[in-house]
């Protein structure tokens, strides 16, 4: 999926450069990627259904697309590059050669940008919690329509252009530039937003100075504790910390004073 | 969180850390108390009636006047808790705390 999402986000810089095979190298690039370097799913997470793995899809197109922004600032840097050479006699030419260098370089990121993606899909798909859905349920649950919609502009909209233009041969920068900065917003605008952190919630600072605070006191102490058994972890997903001290045990949550709270005399 | 230490008191699986699988908790465990620590804010009537009534103790943090109390019941090894927690703020340890005041509510 995260492959395939990443082809789509780098598909006009093969345009850009006319090969076809460029796709193919960079799924290939992704996939390899996500097989070797990532475990995914580490905790008995519910598992996903099949909409919140379009949106997680959807979601990874958009870093992708960013190496569409650094084909076009190497392709400067070698274009200027070759141009100034040009006054040798090489013979090179500069916007040839300027596409096939960007290009090249921007297939060399595929691996870091796949490994991105997925640590980022990973913590979405598959919460640290066991038995809890991923972040896209209750987003997919909420507005299925709009899920349909975002997939055909965000995924089937840029895959179908990118075919286009390699079929037809069109590599102007400008339709490719149009087609990444379309692909780009296109992802974010489909994504569900970002979790708003909850008022009142305390700081790692907080958080960590009572952990050392319980362990200076003799317990020993587990930040953001976990079984791994999905009827007890949705219990623990407020709870701070854990301490135990011989055959006694505290479970802490921590609040913190928002800037509404009353403040303590 | 009170829910949990229900749970967790009659049934205590190994217990790891959602950051690191390095620290990590098993054995058995007699006594579960539920800790609501509450930093520079106060406790409603509602939420100190809920203390009480399900025996969650509060521990609340004034920062700014570097004083820690422990209510709902208050606890020994919690107050300990509260002056190792402003020592912390001064920099320093509890023993050496001049203004560090834990008391009980």
């Amino acid at each position: 999926m995260t492959a395939g999402s990443v082809t789509i986000g780098i598909g006009p810089v093969a345009c850009a450069w006319r090969q076809p095979l460029a796709l193919l190298v960079a799924f290939a690039l992704a996939a390899v990627t996500a097989f070797t370097v990532v475990r995914l799913r580490t905790a008995s997470t519910a598992r996903p259904a099949a909409p919140e793995f379009v949106l997680a899809a959807i979601e990874a197109v958009a870093p992708a697309a960013i190496l569409c922004g650094a084909f076009f600032v190497v392709y400067g840097i070698v274009d200027l590059f070759v141009w100034a050479l040009s006054y040798t006699s090489l013979g090179w030419n500069s916007d040839h050669e300027a596409r096939r260098v960007a290009s090249l370089f921007a297939l060399a990121l595929v691996p870091t940008f796949t490994y991105i993606t997925l640590e980022s899909v990973r913590k979405k798909l598959y919460p640290p919690v066991a038995g809890v859905p991923s972040r896209y349920h209750a987003y997919v649950a909420r507005d299925p329509g709009r899920l349909a919609v975002g997939a055909a502009f965000a995924l089937l909209v840029p895959a179908g252009a990118i075919a286009y233009l390699l079929v037809a041969g069109v590599s102007s920068l400008w339709a490719v530039a149009g087609l990444a900065a379309y692909t780009a917003f296109a992802s974010v605008a489909a994504s569900p937003p970002g979790e708003r952190e909850e008022p009142g919630h305390a700081s790692g600072e907080v958080v960590g100075r009572l952990e050392r605070a319980f362990a200076a006191a003799g317990y020993a102490v587990v930040r953001q504790p976990r079984t791994g058994e999905p009827e007890i972890d949705p219990l623990l997903v407020d709870v701070d910390l854990l301490a135990q001290k011989e055959d006694r045990c505290v479970v802490v949550e921590i609040k913190r004073g928002g800037a509404d709270a009353p403040r303590l005399a | 969180m009170a829910t949990a230490a229900r749970v967790l008191e009659f049934d205590f699986p190994p217990i790891s850390s959602a950051e690191s699988s390095k620290s990590a908790l098993r054995g058995k465990i007699a006594h579960m108390d539920p800790v609501l620590v509450l930093v520079d804010v106060a406790a409603d009537p509602s939420l100190k009636s809920f203390a009480k009534n399900e025996r969650v103790t509060i521990l609340s943090i004034r920062t700014a006047q570097r004083e820690a109390s422990v209510a709902y019941p208050a606890s020994d090894d919690l107050r300990e808790v509260g002056r190792e927690y402003v020592a912390l703020l001064h920099g320093e340890s509890p023993a050496e705390a001049t203004r560090g005041a834990v008391v009980a509510g």
